[in-house]
């Protein structure tokens, strides 16, 4: 209840705030597998955005030591042998550094949910707290345009970070790692603002609507056919 | 691991100023850096809105400048890849001058300005870059690159063109009245132990100049009195050089005059001499040895010999930094020795011309800008003969032209293609036939005879008679000058080939054949650049015929020319230079060189100097078509 609250709050906080004028951070993280039970995180990447500016600099990737048997798919999706993740430190203090990296900014992702739900077990796990951002689901935004027809009608069948990168000209040879899903995903995001700005929208909190990760995407029809843009 | 910035890197190492950093500072302005994305009609800068807090690099698209004069829109530029805005207004921190605007979705990289500001601060060559014009930095640049790769291969450091003359010139130099007796002059000599004297005359003006060979072959070998006053055996005129010059120069004036001995002026004073053996002793070689080979030779064989030299000195010019310019005048000079010696040869084996002649070079040659051996574009012009005389005549100058012909090719110089060479009967004629020539091209210009008319109104007298050239000349400047309809002609072949400005793949390249995915440097660059020169001259009655002297004539009489002389200067010299560096490199490979370069292969400074030297001709071709405009077709 207590989240739920403040996290309400927050978001009205963002109300008439212009997008132009708002931090976010790109997040992706990479997964032994979609099972949110059996299977843990292998690595993330964030990266920083002041509206649609993507920083270069203000990047974060590390790769943990996953938790979980690797299922020999993800394997090969990732390029990482199970070897190198022996390797690599435990997620613990890697989750610390990443709140330390993404403070309380707006988490924008692809499909963000998923990633949400994976960071969330483990930050709960490991550090014994909640962790329930602000998110914006570019995937959401994605849809909404096309609903809007301010996207092609048959964009609609692009489902993956590549596809959907592909269909606005963005080139995405270096798919499967954390930090470089999340620049595709920048850019992805970097042109959906682009495009809400030629209908006039904005703020953050329209944006928020739009891309809310939480509400399916038929209830998220239902209530934009509410807006008066 | 970290990828993204890996590939920031990268691209801010691929184009300048960045690419003369370390990748250490490249790194620490990557991290600096952040990325943004305008679609296509985006406004990025406004004409007097905020000053630009970034300096924006293009990674992708492209935009165009243009400002709005009394709602009027003028287009300045347009900009791509690697290109980059936002400067003067980042620096200066006044409102933004032009409009910039997207005209294809564009991503570019954005460096703050307090991360340019440092830069500039720490890295003189960041700050040339931007403060300086493109043309010039570059070949500052990179004549300072090949300066330095040569100090650190070479153990010659000491260079033609970083050398003043003081600085090899003997200083120990004594001069004597020029009334003084041979005897106490070689007295002099022997006592300071001196190969040389300055001979002055009475005003105390250097008049001439003895060496040890003089009193070799005029004294000795003569028998002459030694009592007679040095001045009968001095050479004469003495050739200055001034102390502050390159080494290069002087190089330049005694291949000029063969001659050995240069005086040197400091200050308005006598201060040394310079011999060809300090040059030798500077460098190890000179290219006034080369031209004494040939001087020395008696035969063709010998001949073909000493040529096989040049290419490797071109080598070494290119090495050593030299400029297109400077090495066009040194070969040049060399190929017209090798041209005189073998018409020298010519009349030795067919008994002394029955008229006054002269041999004429054209085109390319004509405009003393060859490179590497080319083709033979020459003619003759020989004194009008009696008419009981003409066929007697005619007849000694073909065969007289044909053996030339002949042993050029043996030298390396292929025939000319379209046969325009003096031993074609048509081209090897009378003074009267070559005035009527070129009046029927003037009057009644067509098709062929406009083409012909640009390779033959760059000629040059290499041997004979010269005065039957100015004649020629004279004739021409005069008739030529209000001919406006043979001009607009002319104007035509000139916006004929428009330079490639497509800036979106950047260079239009052939389409197909051998040369596929090249550029034609010559057709779409060089070739442009000589027939606008060549036209202003015309106009203006210009007795040069090389591009650059054109060029310097001009600029106190053309209004276009004094607009834009530096910067056409430096597009030519650019073009050039490139030209023979790629050239130099299939001579190597040993392939016949040819003009068509691959814009892959320059790296992104040259493609954008490439690219600004194709706006400036594009620029110059527009005025062009606006001067003569009813005559472009």
């Amino acid at each position: 209840m207590f989240t739920i609250f403040k996290k309400k709050k927050k978001i009205y906080e963002y109300k008439g705030v212009s997008i132009g004028e708002t931090d976010f951070a790109v997040v992706d993280t990479e997964l032994t597998g979609l099972n949110e039970i059996k299977d843990t995180i292998i690595s993330i990447g964030s990266l920083k955005m002041k509206g649609k500016s993507i920083k270069m600099g203000e990047v974060f990737y590390r790769t943990v030591k996953p938790e979980s048997f690797i299922k020999k798919d993800s394997i090969m999706v990732h390029e990482i042998t199970p070897a190198e993740l022996e390797s690599c430190p435990d997620i613990g203090p890697i989750l610390r550094e990443y709140l330390t990296f993404v403070k309380d900014l707006i988490i924008v992702g692809h499909c963000i949910s998923i990633d949400i739900a994976f960071l969330k077990k483990a930050i709960y796990k490991h550090l014994k707290q909640t962790y329930d951002p602000i998110a914006i689901d570019i995937f959401a935004i994605y849809n909404w345009l096309i609903q809007k027809d301010l996207l092609p009608e048959e964009f609609i069948y692009n489902k993956s970070l590549k596809d959907i990168a592909y269909s606005l000209g963005i080139e995405a040879k270096q798919l499967h790692d954390a930090l470089s899903d999340a620049f595709v995903t920048a850019q992805v995001f970097q042109r959906l603002i682009t495009l809400l700005g030629e209908i006039k929208i904005y703020t953050v909190d329209d944006l928020l609507n739009i891309g809310n990760p939480n509400i399916k995407l038929d209830l998220n029809l239902a209530k934009k056919q509410t807006f008066q843009f | 691991m970290v990828k993204i910035i890996e590939d920031t890197i990268e691209f801010l190492k691929s184009v300048p100023p960045f690419e003369f950093l370390d990748t250490e500072v490249v790194n620490s302005v990557a991290v600096k850096t952040s990325l943004e994305y305008y679609p296509k009609g985006t406004h990025i800068l406004i004409q007097d809105g905020s000053p630009s807090e970034f300096l924006y690099i293009i990674k992708k698209g492209g935009i165009k400048v243009y400002r709005k004069v009394n709602g009027e829109e003028i287009t300045i530029d347009f900009r791509s890849e690697g290109d980059s805005f936002g400067f003067v207004s980042l620096i200066s921190g006044d409102k933004s001058r032009a409009n910039v605007v997207a005209i294809d979705d564009t991503i570019c990289y954005l460096i703050p300005k307090e991360t340019m500001l440092n830069l500039m601060n720490k890295y003189p060559e960041v700050r040339d870059f931007y403060l300086k014009s493109f043309m010039n930095i570059y070949l500052d640049k990179k004549y300072a690159e090949e300066t330095s790769k040569r100090t650190l291969i070479g153990s010659v450091d000491k260079i033609l063109f970083t050398t003043t003359v003081e600085e090899i010139a003997s200083k120990n130099v004594i001069s004597i009245p020029e009334h003084t007796s041979i005897k106490e002059s070689a007295r002099v000599m022997c006592e300071n132990g001196i190969s040389s004297l300055v001979i002055i005359n009475n005003e105390g003006i250097p008049v001439g100049i003895i060496t040890d060979k003089d009193l070799r072959r005029k004294v000795v070998a003569a028998a002459r009195d030694v009592n007679e006053p040095v001045k009968n055996i001095m050479s004469f005129p003495i050739i200055k050089v001034d102390a502050k010059d390159y080494c290069f120069e002087a190089i330049v004036k005694m291949l000029k005059y063969n001659i050995h001995h240069l005086l040197v002026i400091r200050n308005g004073q006598v201060g040394g001499i310079i011999t060809n053996h300090d040059i030798m002793m500077l460098q190890g070689f000179s290219p006034v040895t080369i031209v004494r080979d040939i001087e020395m030779q008696q035969s063709i064989e010998g001949i073909i010999h000493t040529s096989k030299q040049i290419t490797n000195l071109v080598g070494n010019l290119l090495q050593q930094g030299a400029k297109a310019s400077n090495i066009t005048r040194i070969m040049t000079e060399i190929n017209d020795r090798i041209v005189r010696k073998i018409i020298q040869f010519a009349e030795r084996e067919f008994g002394p011309p029955p008229v006054p002649y002269c041999w004429i070079a054209l085109g390319s040659e004509g405009r003393k800008e060859q490179t590497f051996k080319t083709d033979q574009d020459n003619a003759l012009i020989y004194a009008d003969p009696m008419a009981e005389q003409e066929d007697s005549v005619r007849k000694y100058f073909l065969e007289f032209t044909n053996y030339v012909k002949e042993s050029l090719l043996k030298c390396g110089f292929p025939p000319c293609p379209g046969d325009i060479m003096a031993s074609n009967p048509k081209w090897c004629q009378p003074f009267k036939a070559w005035k009527k020539y070129f009046s029927q091209w003037i009057y009644t210009p067509k098709g062929e005879s406009i083409n012909l008319s640009n390779i033959f109104f760059d000629f040059r007298a290499i041997y004979g008679d010269f005065s039957l050239e100015e004649s020629l000349r004279d004739y021409l400047l005069s008739i030529v000058k209000d001919q406006r309809i043979f001009l607009g002609y002319l104007a035509n072949l000139a916006v004929r080939n428009k330079p490639p400005l497509g800036f979106f793949k950047t260079f239009v390249v052939e389409k197909s054949g051998e040369h596929k995915d090249k550029l034609n440097l010559k057709i779409k660059g060089i070739a442009p650049i000589v027939d606008i020169i060549r036209l202003f001259s015309l106009e203006k009655g210009i007795r040069e015929t090389s591009t650059l002297e054109r060029i310097e004539a001009l600029k106190n009489k053309h209004g276009v020319v004094r607009d834009y002389a530096d910067e056409i200067i430096y597009a030519f010299e650019f073009l050039m230079l490139l030209r023979m560096k790629h050239q130099y490199e299939q001579v190597i490979q040993g392939i016949m060189p040819d003009n068509f370069i691959n814009p892959e292969k320059l790296s992104n400074l040259e493609k954008k100097l490439l690219k600004d030297t194709f706006q400036l001709i594009s620029k110059l071709q527009d005025i062009l078509i606006e001067r003569y405009k009813l005559m472009i077709i």
